[in-house]
């Protein structure tokens, strides 16, 4: 981006200034998750490890396993789809490692940066208030695994990222939808509730 | 709700994240201009409608993104099992094996 | 103290007293109370008026298949509901009943002369009796039929409450928390199965909650259900879920769950829902539904007072409340004989037991013998008499000649036997089996993986519960364990019969099969004398079992009572399909979160806030908001749209269009892959080109549109319609994957990875060009229908140029999130060209100035690329695309064809409206031929005349003809042009 004239704006995530009202209590919190590169990578599986030359990380060969590190993480979406992320920063150090792998390696590396918003939902309830819209077996879902999934109405990738803590991605247009979902949902569980009257805790 | 298993995520997931695509095993004819007018109406409209064991499509959309084949009893709503793009369609004596 | 509250026993808490109202009389209960057992206490049986006949109408049972006892709920702040069984209501402070289907109230009522005119209410009456004349039927019939029908009254005002839902998964879902259900899920938690045991009623216990005879295990079987739940709860694997209804069993052991989590409390938190649906995935079902039992028909069976015998010992050992001081008995089945003596023991002066069977079992004798209770063996009931409260029976002896004799009672407690809970083993494709020594079905053959355990099973004792349910929950495979011994009273056997032996004429009292719908013993037999034999027509020709207890207490004797009178096995006549929900089930449970906000997903484009912030009138396109124009204060759409058209062909006019489907086509063979999907040729396009593609369905239809650039050898970026966008990667996709997988491409979906800002008019380049970099604007070097990447205000840019108005045009797509500063920026920037914001509304009036079609509007599915003009999209070359052999299709080749035309109306300012038939003639007589339709029909600001696209047949060939769209007060005539109307040569296009 260049200097000056940009200068001040900031980009703008649909969810900018989202505050889960019940947030304080221990139960659940809702968090809009930070920007960063997102690529979709799509080879043939066979040619997977040229691409992790390209990426400099590790990227699972089965579909809902995750690769996740500081400056790199890898989802395995479909036979041969692939979502990359990293910080933002690092964006273009990827693109020029698949560049160089492109004249001998068909693929498709697509910029999908801005197309999602991610939510970080945790607490002891998270995995409930998800699956007030998820059909997917949480408990049973491995800590690292990933799922695109449905949620409600939505289309999302769901992490599980430690056993109480996950991330979902959606694409742009319905954050504030599975904002508001996720929300109402999650209303039940704020801080003072009577427990009794939240079964299954 | 069905419980569909996916042949490229090898997990069974709810039907919410699929959608139906129709009858299976019906190819695109490879020169479609040689066919005739009756064979090319087959081809676009004729389905068969079973009752009973059927084949079909399954589109896994808000999954891995594949579309793949099952068999499913139109009567009891049991899938007798999943596979593929592309693999031949199961015998008899497949489905048979797969039931029991 | 309540009149007849017994001193001791039950569950209730006597000290907590509880006060609420029945229709406007102030009364109290005590904590533990059901609506049902609080009015007993109160010695009040009448509560209600039948539907049909209006005949007074007490409480008949004390659970979930109460057919009689249905009142209005109001619970304060608009939350009223309706048919709200009294035996399931959970008693608060405060709660108000009333009762339904009386006017002008429960004791006068005026309804009740539908029974005096009885004979004409028989079956069939709305079919045989309102047929003519027919002009009576809306004006008098209709009004008539709909002031009386329906049970209750519905609510009226908004739903305040809010509704949750859950998906959860489990190894073994336990349905119903009786001694079958605990048992099954001790075992399966024992084995570290992870368990959801759900029970309708507020306690976990069933038939322990009123058993306070047997032991189980040495213990009396109310304390071992206590430590049973103690030990459940207890055990992380398990989850207890009570006032938890499973409504419904699908397909794969999926349940729905009703969780009710509010209708007992008195104050409620807005925040917590009222209901949850959980949608339970399970790998194995434990059905411990238990057993209903039936009602014997006999003449007065529905007066105030008459109740199941189940019912009255529930209420005795549950609720410590006496249903009268003089109750008598009547049954076919021993287990009628508890009831009666359990009133015996507590002090209740039970008048007799009439038992239609001849051979009594000598320990019940001996037994009602010391407690000084009378039996009358072989004696049937001939009527029940009284008015508001059944106040006697007339008996005799069922070898007619005996003499009939009068017993007075204030109650009366009829057991026809039990019918096995076979709801959701049915719902779950399961197949039924008949039991001849049970009279009932029970489970046969199932579809799923579940076991059934104890009285649904047909295993009425406790001691074959418990094991059942052990050997379930632990998936034994003996159907029953040996891991409790029991000591109880056993009572399990009786018969069946269809109605009670009578010598009195049928005609004389009414003997009920479906207590809520009023359906007769009569109805039936008539039904079957009028031609109806199978049971599914008898069922919808009566109604019977048609009301919201789904015949739970009636099914099973309409069966009896058909067969007897078809002279078929019960067997032979079939059975009715039980359906879900298994109970009446709330709408807002099902709706769940899916209202207000919730209720659909309105999707939003980057620039969304900016148009909200500056007055746009937002249109929904298919799930997405749209601007659809931004009137200035005193505007109305047409003086605004009017005002957007000009600004934008005089200088510049902007709007946001990310709505559009953008679809990353890449790989080695991503031409010849476009080339199979769309009808143009792509091979030859060349790098930093755009060109529009035409997509059909394979059977030759317009299927969607778009521009296509191209921006590498291997890489295009294809953009759909908006509301095509799902749809056409689907379609994409299908024939990438199932028909040309060996075919080198990837498809991504870059939809909202894009913001597109669309500027239009004569004065865009001058706009951009200072925030432009590395890209050559120059009208050679970047001419129309070309596309670039550069950066635009700093940040990353695909430029299309391209033109949806016929002015120069650009369409900037940046990364989402810099859409809306990028937006600001053009705003500010543009000032000084009075550049104007646009919304849908003026997109389409500057398009149709051009002609140019829009996909859905212009199209329905039935147009060819011909029809809509545009055989000059079609690569004549290519062997094959979608959609090219049906081209050929002989309905497709056939003249007369209806194709696009411009339409001028003779009036000029006259706007058509869309959708309007086109004529050949001024004025035909009816039947006249339409030979098309208006398809789009603007007034143009630009052209001072109204303009309109249309579809008619051989619409080229009509070129200046006049045709007439005839309205309901005119016909306007129009005249066919061509449908370009603005700048026909493209002069403004290329500057």
């Amino acid at each position: 981006m260049s200097e000056g004239f940009f200068a001040g704006d900031k980009p703008h995530n649909p969810l900018e200034g989202a505050v889960f009202a019940a947030g304080a209590g221990p139960e659940l919190q809702l968090a809009v998750g930070d920007d960063c590169a997102r690529l979709s990578l799509r080879i043939a599986p066979a040619h997977l490890d040229r691409a992790i030359g390209a990426f400099g990380f590790d990227i699972p060969s089965k579909i809902g396993e995750m690769s996740s590190g500081a400056q790199r993480s890898a989802l395995c979406l479909g036979p041969d789809e692939w979502l990359l992320m990293a910080p933002e920063s690092e964006r273009e150090k990827i693109t020029a490692g698949f560049a160089e792998i492109g004249a001998q390696t068909s693929h498709s590396l697509v910029d999908v940066g801005h197309r999602t918003v991610a939510i970080d939902i945790s607490g002891p309830a998270s995995a409930m208030v998800l699956n007030a819209g998820c059909p997917l077996d949480l408990e049973n879902m491995a800590v690292g695994a990933c799922a695109r999934t449905i949620l409600d109405k939505a289309e999302v990738v769901l992490m599980k990222l430690e056993g109480e803590y996950y991330r979902l991605e959606t694409v742009r247009s319905f954050a504030e939808f599975v904002w508001k979902f996720l929300s109402t949902a999650g209303r039940e569980f704020e801080q003072c509730r009577d427990k009794t009257r939240v079964t299954g805790l | 709700m069905l419980l569909i298993k996916c042949p490229y995520c090898q997990q069974e997931r709810a039907e919410v994240e699929f959608s139906y695509a129709g009858e299976a095993h019906i190819e695109r004819p490879s020169d479609p201009a040689a066919l005739s007018d009756a064979e090319w109406e087959a081809y676009l409209f004729l389905r068969s409608n079973p009752r009973g064991t059927h084949f079909e499509r399954w589109y896994h959309i808000h999954g891995c993104g594949r579309y793949f084949n099952a068999v499913r009893d139109t009567v009891t709503d049991n899938f007798v099992r999943t596979y593929p793009a592309g693999m031949p369609r199961p015998s008899v004596h497949d489905i048979d094996d797969a039931k029991t | 103290m309540n009149a007849y509250r017994a001193d001791q026993g039950g569950r209730v808490e006597r000290g907590a007293s509880v006060a609420f109202s029945f229709n406007g009389t102030n009364l109290s209960g005590v904590k533990g109370d059901t609506l049902a057992s609080a009015l007993l206490a109160n010695g009040i049986h009448f509560v209600g008026r039948s539907f049909k006949y209006h005949r007074p109408r007490g409480i008949m049972s004390a659970g979930t298949e109460e057919a009689s006892a249905l009142l209005g709920i109001d619970r304060g702040q608009g939350r009223y509901d309706t048919n709200i069984r009294a035996t399931t209501q959970e008693l608060f402070d405060g709660l108000k009943a009333e009762s339904q289907h009386c006017w002008p109230s429960l004791r006068w009522d005026m309804g009740v002369l539908n029974e005096l005119g009885g004979p004409v209410m028989s079956t069939g009456f709305y079919y045989k009796t309102f047929m003519w004349p027919k002009s009576a039927w809306e004006k008098v019939y209709e009004p008539i039929i709909r002031k009386s029908a329906g049970l209750g009254r519905a609510p009226r005002a908004f739903d305040p409450d809010c509704y949750a839902s859950r998906y959860a998964h489990c190894d073994v879902l336990v349905v119903g928390g009786g001694p079958a259900g605990l048992a099954a899920a001790l075992s399966a938690s024992h084995k570290g199965k992870k368990v959801i045991l759900a029970d309708e009623q507020a306690e976990m216990g069933g038939s322990l909650l009123s058993d306070t005879g047997s032991l189980i295990n040495g213990e009396a079987a109310q304390a071992w259900l206590a430590s049973a739940l103690a030990t459940l709860v207890e055990r992380d694997n398990v989850t207890v879920l009570t006032r938890t209804t499973a409504v419904g069993y699908y397909q794969q052991n999926f349940l729905g769950l009703v969780e009710r989590l509010s209708d007992h409390l008195r104050v409620l938190d807005a925040d917590l829902p009222r209901e949850r649906m959980w949608r339970v995935r399970a790998s194995q079902v434990v059905l411990a539904t238990g057993a209903i039992e039936r009602p014997l028909v006999f003449a007065g069976n529905d007066r105030p007072g008459t109740m199941l015998a189940s019912a009255a010992r529930t209420y005795l050992n549950r609720y410590g409340v006496r249903v009268g001081n003089r109750p008598v008995v009547v049954t076919c089945h021993d287990s009628a004989y508890l009831a009666a003596f359990d009133l015996a023991n507590a002090g209740v002066g039970v008048a007799a037991v009439i038992d239609v069977r001849d051979d009594v079992p000598a320990a019940l004798l001996e037994k009602a013998g010391r407690l000084g209770i009378e039996v009358l063996g072989g004696h049937t009931v001939l009527a029940a008499k009284g008015g508001l409260l059944v106040s006697a029976i007339v008996v005799a002896p069922v070898q007619a000649g005996g003499p009939a004799r009068t017993i007075d009672c204030d109650a009366l407690l009829m057991c026809g036997g039990w019918t096995p809970s076979v709801h959701l083993f049915s719902q779950a494709k399961g197949m039924l089996s008949w039991r001849d020594d049970l009279g009932a079905y029970v489970p046969g053959r199932y579809a799923q993986n579940a076991r059934s355990a104890g009285a649904c099973d047909g295993r009425f004792l406790l001691l074959e519960a418990l094991n059942g349910g052990d050997a379930a929950g632990a998936g034994l495979s003996d159907p029953i364990s040996d891991t409790y011994t029991v000591a109880e009273e056993t009572h399990s056997s009786g018969i069946s019969l269809a109605a009670l032996p009578t010598s009195a004429k049928p005609a004389r009292g009414k003997a009920f099969v479906d207590f809520q719908h009023d359906v007769t013993i009569k109805d039936i037999r008539q039904a079957v004398l009028e031609g109806f034999h199978s049971i599914e027509h008898i069922k919808r020709y009566t109604t019977t079992g048609m009301a919201t207890d789904q015949g739970k207490t009636s099914n099973l004797n309409g069966l009896a009572i058909a067969s007897e009178a078809l002279g078929r096995p019960i067997v032979d006549i079939g059975l009715t399909t039980f359906r879900p929900p298994y109970t009446p089930t709330s709408f807002g449970v099902f709706a769940g979160y899916s209202r207000g906000d919730l209720f659909d997903v309105t999707r939003k484009s980057p620039t969304d806030r900016w148009a909200e912030q500056h007055g746009a009138v937002f249109e929904p396109v298919s799930l997405w908001r749209r601007a659809r124009y931004f009137p200035q204060p005193g505007e109305d759409m047409d003086k605004a749209v009017a005002r957007e058209c000009k600004a934008t062909r005089a200088s510049i006019g902007i709007s946001d269009a990310s709505t559009l489907g953008k679809i990353e086509v890449v790989g080695r063979d991503a031409a010849e892959f476009l080339n199979r999907m769309y009808t143009n040729p792509w091979t030859k396009l060349g790098i930093g080109r755009c060109r529009y593609g035409l997509m059909l369905g394979e059977d030759g239809f317009v299927l969607d549109d778009g521009v296509v650039g191209r921006l590498a050898e291997d890489r295009f970026h294809v953009t759909t319609t908006t509301g095509g966008a799902a749809r056409v990667m689907a379609h994409m996709e299908d024939y990438l994957q199932t028909e040309w997988a060996d075919l080198n491409v990837w498809l991504t979906s870059i939809s909202e990875q894009w913001a597109v800002i669309a500027l239009n008019g004569p004065n865009t380049r001058q706009l951009i060009a200072p925030f432009v970099e590395a890209i050559d604007l120059d009208k050679e070097a970047f001419p129309h229908m070309a596309i670039r990447e550069g950066k635009i205000f700093g940040v990353p840019t695909r430029l299309f140029r391209v033109s949806f108005t016929g002015e120069l045009g650009f369409e900037i797509n940046v990364p989402s999130r810099y859409g809306l500063a990028v937006w600001e920026r053009l705003m500010e920037a543009g000032a000084k060209y009075d550049i104007v914001p646009y919304g849908t509304e003026t997109l389409h009036v500057l398009r149709a100035e051009k002609g140019y079609i829009i996909v859905g509007q212009e199209t329905d599915g039935t147009q060819t690329p011909d029809d809509v003009g545009m055989a000059w999209a079609i690569g004549k070359k290519k062997p094959d695309f979608v959609g090219k052999r049906s081209l050929e299709r002989p309905d497709i080749v056939a003249p007369n064809r209806k194709q696009l035309v411009g339409l001028l109306t003779e009036e000029p300012r006259t706007v058509l409206e869309e959708g309007a038939q086109i004529v050949a003639e001024k004025s035909a007589s009816p039947p006249v031929d339409m030979i098309g339709h208006v398809t789009s029909a603007y007034w143009s600001e630009c052209l001072q005349h109204s303009i309109a696209l249309a579809v008619v047949e051989g619409g080229r060939a009509r070129m200046g003809e006049a045709l007439y769209v005839p309205m309901p007060d005119t016909v306007h005539t129009v005249k066919v042009v061509d449908p370009v109307f603005y700048d026909a040569s493209g002069e403004r296009l290329n500057v």
